[in-house]
């Protein structure tokens, strides 16, 4: 066990959280929610901070080229989310920009290794984001995520029409927001990755809209139960 | 306890209520009863309460029309909330349910001696009067404004919980009546996801409470097969209590439902939503007690109540028939049958075999009784709109009618199909309806049950295959002749002595149909508006199609010349509330807000962004906002500026394209050192400024102003897209936060840190720029000093920001480090003589006038603006930007856009000004004409009052001159 204030990193979101009832686990340089929600409430529906894990962002005209080259797994297709064999996702945005999120498993060893292996003299025309940074990321999971959108998203995302690694980029409770389909061991999951600073308002919105649907408040741990299932 | 039980005791009545659940609850302050699953208006009129409210403009006595929402009558007040339809809204235990629209009491009105005065409120009244003599209006104002309007807003009222959703579906069904289960039922089946959306609780329609063939039974039985049928599948969603108020284009569609207000886009929509009743026009036509014979239907079915102990029916169809056998079956008297025409067929005969009296070829032409009908005047029709005299008068305390109908088309118009009015059969009907959209059922013309369910699945398959995007699949004709015997062509009877009224909710009689056409206002939307038939809470549901009829008649058009009024969304009332719904409005936090919290931060919301203005209580924020200057004049403050902007740059061009977004030059600009940047759009106005930082001969971090950033990162994008230059623009705002530490300790507070940054003076001049790592945290660190004393402006990853702060706050504690806000910077920032645009530039400011020229590079051949500043320049300026200071201690402080004032005119205007505690005086910033900007030159500020308050031109910056302290 350990505390936000321990760490050199800390989420924006910590003290929802603790609001919520959250215990602390570090995972590298940064505290993890732990001990809220369990299997069958995400199953349902329930909404976990996953910001605290590594993602990072590349942008410039070459960068499905140069992806591809490090040997990320994804195809120039605008809008669509790519496995990677550590489980981690591959979010291509544009012909110019990716967003990669890590596995579960919280290991960032991959993209700091891509991060380090990039250099601004090497004139390559991709740049690296600050995406752990810039963008908090939630994962919204179960069989009721859809109606939960339909109270702050004006896309179609029933599951029926938005198939798994399906992206949206919108606006979620007027707010932009990347919204990914990666469904997690079989139970429906959508990644949201939206402004960090707006963060607290986000969850505020997301835990206002999932209230009509029993929804919890779950943690990281629950996710890693669900995809091993 | 009000009133004696009205209630049916059998079976087959009263299937929403729960006999076993009674509650109690006030109306006008008197208890009354009634049941769980009973409306306001069941529950009233089952302790034979009939008479719900007073007419709009005459007060007259009203009571349930249609039992189903559709009519004013029936609007009441319930606590804080106005307009609450009683036919709808569910009774509940202890609810204060009030009248309106009254003074005195609702059973004696005083207002309603406006009755007596009817021949003086003629049609258009209003156009006419209230405007002369010059000023009498205020006369007339407060007198009308007291009787004006329904209900009561109650400004306190608690705030209620109002959200929206967004549906999707392949096919939309509107109305979930018998020919809306069928369209429904079919769509899904035929593979579509579709979504039924009804506005009452149970799905059914008329099978609720009327009869299929006759039978009761048959209607009833219908009903549960199509329901099990629906809700057993898995393709079809159903929403009850929900109404469409509006169709749009693109498959839009609006629906109310509770406390929602649904956005729904559909690729098919069949609109199902059945038909509205017609009044029968006759004297005192209004009088409580006479309603539809399908409200009388509901009453009984739905709410087991009885309508009345006997009853006469006015009817030129079998549904007048069937609601006599339903009558009889409750268990009141039926005393007569009055039948426009001569209406045949087994439910007239059975009818008849009952022994009720059936009156054929006549009409009602009156009705006695005040606030509950007694007896009506019966008399032989002569021909269209004529009678002889009333021979007969019947006792009754209730009267139904039935003498036709109009389809429900608004919903079909909204989406842009067109109205016409069908002679075949007296009603109008939707023709070349848009792509998307179908009817069913009575909307579409189409009224025998066969028909209705043959039609309706055809339909509901087609729409399926439709939305799948299967060509040729066109919804099948709507075809009944059964139609033709449901609408009397002209049941509108002039009595002569008028209060025959056509439309309820605005008190309009025939007699003012007749004078608006006379009034020469003959087309129909010209009545419409004259008149106001149709301008009410009912929309026209049951005034239109009389309406259309007199202007035919008077002006001896065929019906289908008339044309109709428009239809237009709302269909029902939507509340401001459902229009707001839930309000998104984010909030941006920088990642050391919780920490400004715990120091007791006042916050100031800079665009989405929260600040802090200062720290310390309200109370004193004066001394509050001095200490926090004085601290950073004298030791160290630090300040959170995480809000400002910031754009990663990167790429070949990177100096080249800066270059030509900002109106200096950037390509010599040597790496490891910051540059002030100016941006003006292609007009020359200035739009932004912040620095340059070249991190690598190909990568820049550019700061922009808070509320600009979006603004500028747009402007490098599309600029971007049009030079097609090789270069990269991120906007990296939120990814970095960002604080000011700064004053003369400051340099000693970094030092204190572990760090692979070189601080000293030498190694790290002003306006220098540096990466590295400090405290462990990976950190951009610019030397600049916005606020005129040695500082470093310290920029790290989001996540680690309050990390800093922590660590920042810490190592200055033995330094006297203060935090500060937004107030002392800007008394710092205006001390040095710094501008800040938004503030002392307008949307019209060019850098000249800013006196910017400095920031302007003459050679380079290219910026934004260039050309428009160089036209600006030789042309010359009309005003200057310059420093000030008040010369006379004694008077009041000047605020922001106070006007300077020269021989009675006005020649410039304050855009800052600050009482500067370190310079002991009060100084500002202020727009002059260039013959008054010279230092020392007197002019006056106007103040708040009109009093004038001396000031003179002082060169700036007003503190530290030679720039030498932010450079130690």
């Amino acid at each position: 066990m350990t505390t936000p204030d321990l760490h050199l990193r800390r989420s924006p979101l910590r003290s929802a959280l603790l609001k919520a009832g959250a215990k602390w686990e570090a995972l590298g340089d940064i505290a993890v929610s732990a001990g809220l929600g369990n299997e069958e409430a995400a199953r349902h529906l329930a909404i976990t901070d996953l910001s605290p894990l590594p993602r990072l962002g590349f942008k410039g005209r070459e960068t499905i080229p140069a992806m591809q080259k490090r040997g990320v797994t994804l195809e120039p297709t605008p809008n669509r989310a790519f496995r990677q064999p550590d489980g981690g996702l591959c979010l291509v945005l544009a012909a110019s920009e990716v967003i990669l999120l890590s596995p579960l498993g919280g290991d960032g060893g991959r993209l700091k290794e891509l991060h380090d292996s990039w250099s601004l003299e090497a004139g390559e025309r991709t740049y690296p984001l600050l995406r752990n940074d810039s963008h908090a990321w939630f994962a919204i999971t179960g069989a009721k995520a859809s109606d939960l959108f339909a109270k702050i998203c004006g896309v179609d995302l029933r599951l029926s029409r938005f198939p798994d690694l399906s992206i949206a980029q919108t606006s979620v409770a007027k707010l932009s927001a990347i919204v990914t389909r990666a469904d997690i061991g079989g139970t429906p999951a959508f990644h949201i990755l939206a402004d960090s600073a707006s963060s607290l308002y986000f969850f505020d919105c997301l835990i206002d809209a999932a209230q009509e649907f029993g929804s919890s408040v779950a943690c990281l741990d629950v996710l890693r139960s669900l995809e091993s299932g | 306890m009000s009133g004696h039980s009205n209630r049916i005791e059998k079976p087959g009545f009263g299937l929403l209520i729960d006999h076993t659940k009674p509650l109690s609850f006030t109306f006008d302050g008197k208890l009354f009863n009634g049941f769980n699953g009973d409306t306001i208006a069941s529950a009233l009129y089952g302790s034979q309460q009939v008479l719900l409210s007073r007419s709009f403009k005459y007060h007259r006595p009203r009571g349930a029309l249609t039992m189903n929402g559709l009519d004013a009558n029936t609007l009441v007040q319930v606590a804080d909330e106005p307009n609450v339809r009683a036919d709808l809204h569910p009774v509940a235990a202890g609810i204060a349910v009030k009248s309106i629209n009254h003074l005195g009491s609702l059973q004696r009105d005083a207002f309603s001696v406006m009755d007596y005065f009817s021949r003086f409120l003629p049609v258009g009244f209003y156009y006419k009067t209230f405007f002369r003599p010059a000023g009498i209006w205020k006369y007339f104002e407060r007198p009308i404004r007291i009787m004006a309007g329904l209900g009561t807003l109650d400004p306190r009222a608690d705030h209620k919980y109002y959200d929206k959703a967004y549906l999707f579906t392949d096919v939309l069904v509107v109305g979930g009546g018998s020919a809306g289960l069928e369209a429904a039922i079919a769509a899904a089946e035929t593979g579509a996801e579709t979504l039924l959306i009804d506005e009452n609780s149970q799905l059914g329609g008329s099978l609720l409470y009327g009869r299929v063939s006759d039978s009761r039974e048959a209607a009833d039985t219908l009903r549960t097969r199509l329901v099990a049928k629906a809700r057993g599948l898995e393709k079809l969603t159903i929403l009850t209590s929900t109404v469409v108020s509006g169709l749009f284009s693109d498959g839009w569609a609006a629906a109310i439902g509770g406390n929602r207000l649904y956005k729904i886009r559909a690729r098919q929509t069949i609109v199902a939503a059945g038909s509205f009743d017609q009044p029968l026009v006759f004297r005192n036509n209004d009088r409580p007690g006479i309603l539809f014979a399908t409200a009388a239907q509901r009453l009984m079915r739905l709410y087991g109540v009885r309508p009345g102990n006997r009853a006469v029916i006015a009817t030129s169809n079998t549904f007048g028939y069937e609601a006599a056998l339903d009558l009889l079956d409750a268990g009141t008297e039926v005393a007569a049958v009055i039948d426009l025409g001569t209406t045949s067929g087994p439910t007239v005969d059975a009818v008849r075999s009952r022994g009720v009296r059936i009156v054929t070829g006549s009409t009602l032409v009156d009705a006695k009784g005040y606030l509950r009908v007694e007896s009506v005047g019966v008399a032989a029709i002569t021909g269209q709109g004529k009678t002889a005299a009333a021979t007969d008068w019947i006792t009754c305390d209730c009267v139904l009618i039935s003498v036709g109908c109009s389809p429900a088309l608004n919903l079909a118009s909204h989406a842009g199909a067109k109205v016409i009015f069908d002679d075949a059969i007296q009603m109008h009907r939707a023709v070349s309806p848009p792509e998307g959209i179908a009817l069913a059922g009575a909307a579409a013309g189409v009224w025998s049950p066969a028909r209705v369910a043959a039609h309706a699945k055809a339909t509901g398959s087609a729409a399926a295959r439709l939305a799948a995007g299967e060509p040729g699949s066109e919804p099948p004709d709507a075809d009944d002749p059964t139609a033709a015997a449901i609408t009397h062509p002209y049941p509108i009877f002039k009595s002569g002595k008028g209060k025959e009224f056509i439309d309820f909710d605005e008190d309009l009689t025939i007699k003012d149909i007749i004078n608006s056409v006379k009034d020469g206002y003959d087309d129909i939307q010209l009545v419409k508006r004259y008149s106001t038939a149709g301008l009410g809470p009912s929309q026209g549901r049951h005034a239109n199609l009389n309406t259309i009829r007199i202007v035919g008649a008077v002006t001896g058009k065929p019906l289908a010349a008339i044309g109709t009024t428009t239809f237009r969304p709302p269909l029902v009332p939507e509340k401001f509330a459902h229009m707001a719904g839930r309000a998104f409005e984010p909030v941006r936090l920088t990642s050391m807000h919780h920490r400004h919290q715990e120091l007791g931060a006042q916050f100031m919301t800079a665009g989405l962004w929260l600040r802090p203005a200062y720290y310390g209580s309200k109370d004193d924020a004066a001394r509050t906002i001095d200490d926090e200057v004085r601290a950073v004049r004298t030791a160290a403050g630090l300040i959170d500026v995480s809000t400002l902007g910031g754009l990663d740059i990167r790429g070949p061009d990177a100096a080249a394209f800066i270059d030509r977004m900002y109106t200096w030059a950037y390509e010599k600009q040597p790496v490891g050192r910051a540059r002030y940047t100016l941006m003006t759009d292609m007009s020359g106005v200035v739009i932004d400024d912040g620095v340059a930082c070249r991190f690598a001969p190909n990568h820049y971090y550019v700061t922009a102003t808070t509320s600009a950033v979006d603004q500028v990162y747009r402007a490098m994008t599309w600029s971007n897209v049009q030079w097609k230059m090789d270069v990269d623009v991120a906007n990296v705002t939120a990814a970095y936060s960002a604080m000011n530490l700064a004053g003369p300790k400051a340099r000693a507070i970094v030092q204190t840190l572990t760090t692979d940054i070189d601080f000293s003076k030498d190694a790290f001049p002003y306006m220098g720029v540096r990466t590295g790592t400090l405290a462990g945290i990976p950190v951009r660190v610019l030397r600049v000093g916005f606020v005129g004393e040695a500082g470093y402006e310290i920029h790290c990853p989001a996540g680690y920001g309050e990390a800093l702060w922590d660590i920042l706050m810490t190592a200055g504690k033995p330094h006297g480090l203060k935090p500060f806000g937004v107030e002392a910077q800007r008394i710092l920032r205006l001390e040095k003589g710094h501008i800040i645009v938004g503030q002392d530039t307008d949307g019209l400011t060019n850098p000249i006038e800013a006196g910017m020229d400095w920031a302007l590079a003459k050679k380079k051949p290219f910026y934004i603006g260039k050309r428009s500043i160089e036209l600006q320049a030789a042309k010359g300026i009309t005003r200057k930007l310059v420093g000030f200071a008040v010369t006379d201690s004694a008077s009041p402080v000047p605020k922001d856009c106070h006007l300077i004032i020269r021989d009675g005119e006005i020649v410039g205007r304050v855009t800052s000004v600050v009482k500067s505690a370190t310079l002991g005086k009060v100084i500002g910033l202020a727009y002059l004409p260039p013959t008054m900007t010279d230092a020392g030159q007197r002019f006056e500020i106007r103040v708040d009052g009109g009093a004038m308050v001396p000031a003179e031109v002082v060169p700036t910056p007003f503190y530290d001159p030679q720039n030498a302290r932010q450079d130690i």
